[in-house]
């Protein structure tokens, strides 16, 4: 178990849940300005987070009844840097619809900016609706995709290394061939840390190999305590131990009691039309949940269906954890698991902070976890309340640190210095 | 019309401001009502910092300051970068600099016609998703009324792109675009496409070209803008005395339908 926990929180837009921008008197424009993101960066800082991290889509979603990112999350960085002293950010970026000079130029010269705070999570892209957008008729299938990654990444680390160095680099790889030189020279952490999300095979197999962590999706304990074991297993046959850090997503609704935090829910639940629960359910179940009985179980053989990784939208990863989470179900209505699906692809918590940090202390000492990934129903205002509620609880607890201790991003995970050749200066 | 300089930033300007070097910074901030725009990344390949993440720490910072990205068709990549990307990071820029982005584009090292349509395609992305949509509306339960948002439903000669982007349109209606041209082959180009130019070749001529001069340190910051009144507040478009603009896709298919039956 490591000393401290890492923590980063998911920044999804208004909040987790999809009616967030409901609440107050936001307007229709706040996530294209500064106040919305700047007051949710102060709040992560009082909380003594590690890092800000945002997903991303390079498509259009509907932005009813859930609006999506309106902005792309390397130029947030360049904003939340700015506004906050210690915080890292950490950006999906697709692997399959980028060009890796220009990424591994664009991550490292906005990493300069940041002052060595920046984190790149390596994503395949999944989302149907994405290869329209690129010229494509359709997204490579899974297995070509990670094959890309791994060369992707190769090539990415190849410029930054040159970086290092004199500036030249040269890569040929299965899908990559560049050569050219570099005006981009090396960050105070070196170059950007590295994240990885996809929890299937070749997912996991990539974090093994190059990330410094990881963000999963883990519903039950058992599962948890098993993958992250095999994960770092994994990594530390490669040389990296202690490495990645594996941070599963958190959902949390918190309130003074926990009344008032079911209560909370229950609201921004009712503001949003009953089929958005049940289409993120679907995805899961393989099957339009929408024209099944709510008040009846999930039939047995839509649940033991065989589940062809290609035809579905979620993740593989996602869909192992949540069939074991499905069987303490079995018996539920369809009704009754939609409500505890709130957390829409992860664990949600609805309760006090001291409930709430009991659960994370129990993940942390048990060796589920090295920390969370947070989402917060709302934001800024779910952000400090974590903030000022259950971080003091979990400083009390002696798992979560009591001050920023470093100013790169790569110190405060503790992801280890950047091998290879001394880092040219400045 | 004289307009208030753009002033494009060398290496070491561009290190020493991502580096928050003081002497830096102030020059900057005592120079930005006067300026036009501070223009990152002009020079030809990939810069040392990034043009987007710089400008965007330098507008947060220094109030009123508008600033320009070079190399906005190719960011010095291999030269395969998406439109798709390029129109979002800039779009970035515009939105987080409130109103006060332009995209500088290089048109080097490709045909004239292949940049043509890449702008093409950026501008016609920037413009897919107005931004009076955002209604947030919380009695309907409408964030956004989708009827204006498009699919741009590009397919031409070099790219192929569906859209619709998935960011509105910016407070000066889209980033101000200006296009480097040596040959009277692209100013004619230039004519519909974009806001302004950068002539390569003394014997051009052009009513909307503009100056790019160079600014090495803080000192020649300082001197660029000596004795040069304020200029208009507001959008880079008010600034430069630029209408503003949009294009109009009204023909192109609805991304999402209208937001209620």
């Amino acid at each position: 178990m490591p000393e401290h926990l890492t923590l980063n929180v998911n920044l999804q837009g208004f909040g987790q849940r999809p009616a967030a921008w409901q609440l107050g008197d936001r307007g229709g424009d706040a996530l294209l300005g500064h106040e919305h993101w700047v007051a949710s960066a102060k709040a992560a800082e009082r909380g003594l987070l590690d890092a800000i991290f945002f997903a991303d889509q390079p498509a259009a979603g509907n932005p009813n009844p859930r609006p999506g990112s309106q902005l792309e999350p390397i130029a947030l960085a360049a904003l939340l840097t700015g506004a906050a002293e210690h915080v890292g950010v950490i950006a999906s970026a697709s692997s399959t619809y980028n060009d890796p000079v220009e990424l591994a130029e664009r991550l490292l010269g906005t990493d300069v900016v940041t002052g060595g705070r920046l984190g790149w999570n390596i994503v395949t892209t999944y989302n149907p609706n994405v290869s329209g957008n690129f010229g494509v008729a359709s997204n490579p299938d899974r297995a070509t995709r990670y094959r890309i990654a791994a060369d992707f990444v190769a090539a990415v680390r190849t410029v930054w290394q040159a970086a290092a160095d004199d500036g030249r680099y040269e890569h040929e790889g299965e899908f990559f061939r560049i050569a050219g030189t570099t005006p981009v020279r090396s960050s105070a952490q070196g170059h950007p840390v590295l994240f990885q999300a996809g929890g299937s095979g070749p997912g996991r197999d990539l974090a093994a190999r190059v990330a410094d962590g990881v963000f999963t999706v883990e519903l039950t304990l058992p599962k948890a305590i098993q993958n992250r074991r095999e994960l770092q297993a994994a990594a530390a046959a490669f040389g990296r131990p202690g490495l990645p850090k594996v941070t599963p997503g958190l959902s949390l609704v918190i309130g003074s009691t926990e009344e008032e935090a079911r209560a909370r829910f229950d609201d921004l639940e009712s503001r949003v039309p009953d089929d958005y629960a049940l289409g993120a359910l679907s995805n899961v179940i393989g099957h339009d949940a929408r024209t099944l009985p709510l008040d009846e179980p999930i039939p047995a053989e839509i649940l033991d269906a065989p589940w062809d990784p290609d035809a579905h939208a979620t993740s593989a990863g996602y869909r192992l954890t949540f069939q074991d989470w499905i069987q303490e179900r079995r018996r539920s209505t369809v009704r009754e698991i939609v409500r505890d699906f709130g957390g829409y692809g992860a664990r949600i918590i609805i309760g006090t902070p001291e409930r709430i940090a009991d659960d994370i202390e129990h993940w942390f000492r048990a060796g589920a976890a090295d920390g969370f990934n947070l989402m917060l129903d709302a934001f800024p205002e779910g952000l400090e309340l974590f903030a000022d509620h259950v971080t003091p609880l979990l400083q009390a607890k002696g798992i979560h640190k009591r001050e920023y201790g470093t100013t790169t991003l790569r110190d405060a995970i503790g992801a280890g210095p950047v091998r290879g050749r001394a880092l040219r200066a400045g | 019309m004289s307009r208030p300089p753009l002033l494009a930033a060398s290496e070491a300007l561009e290190l020493a401001l991502a580096a928050r070097e003081p002497g830096a910074l102030a020059a900057l901030e005592s120079a930005s009502d006067r300026l036009g725009a501070l223009v990152l990344g002009a020079r030809p390949g990939a810069s040392a910092v990034d043009p987007v993440a710089l400008g965007i720490a330098l507008t947060a910072r220094v109030p009123g300051l508008a600033v320009v990205a070079g190399n906005a068709d190719s960011f010095g990549g291999s030269g395969t970068d998406a439109p798709y990307n390029a129109a979002r990071r800039l779009l970035n820029l515009d939105h987080l600099s409130l109103g006060r982005g332009g995209a500088l584009f290089a048109g080097a090292g490709e045909p004239l016609a292949r940049t043509v349509e890449r702008i093409r395609v950026i501008r016609e992305l920037w413009n897919s998703w107005p931004r009076e949509s955002l209604v947030a509306d919380v009695a309907r339960g409408v964030f956004a009324e989708t009827d204006g948002i498009r699919r741009i439903e590009h397919t031409g000669e070099h790219f192929s792109v569906l859209g619709s982007l998935n960011s509105p349109t910016s407070l000066q209606g889209e980033p101000v675009s200006i296009l480097r041209v040596g040959t009277a082959e692209a100013l004619a180009a230039a004519e519909e496409l974009i806001d302004l130019v950068v002539l390569d070749d003394p014997s051009l001529h052009s009513e909307r070209a503009v100056e790019l001069v160079p600014v090495d340190s803080a000192a020649e910051l300082a001197s660029a803008v000596a004795g040069l009144a304020a200029a208009a507040n507001g959008t880079l478009r008010a600034r430069l005395g630029l209408p503003e603009r949009t294009l109009d896709l009204s023909d192109r298919p609805l991304a999402f339908g209208a937001a209620r039956a």
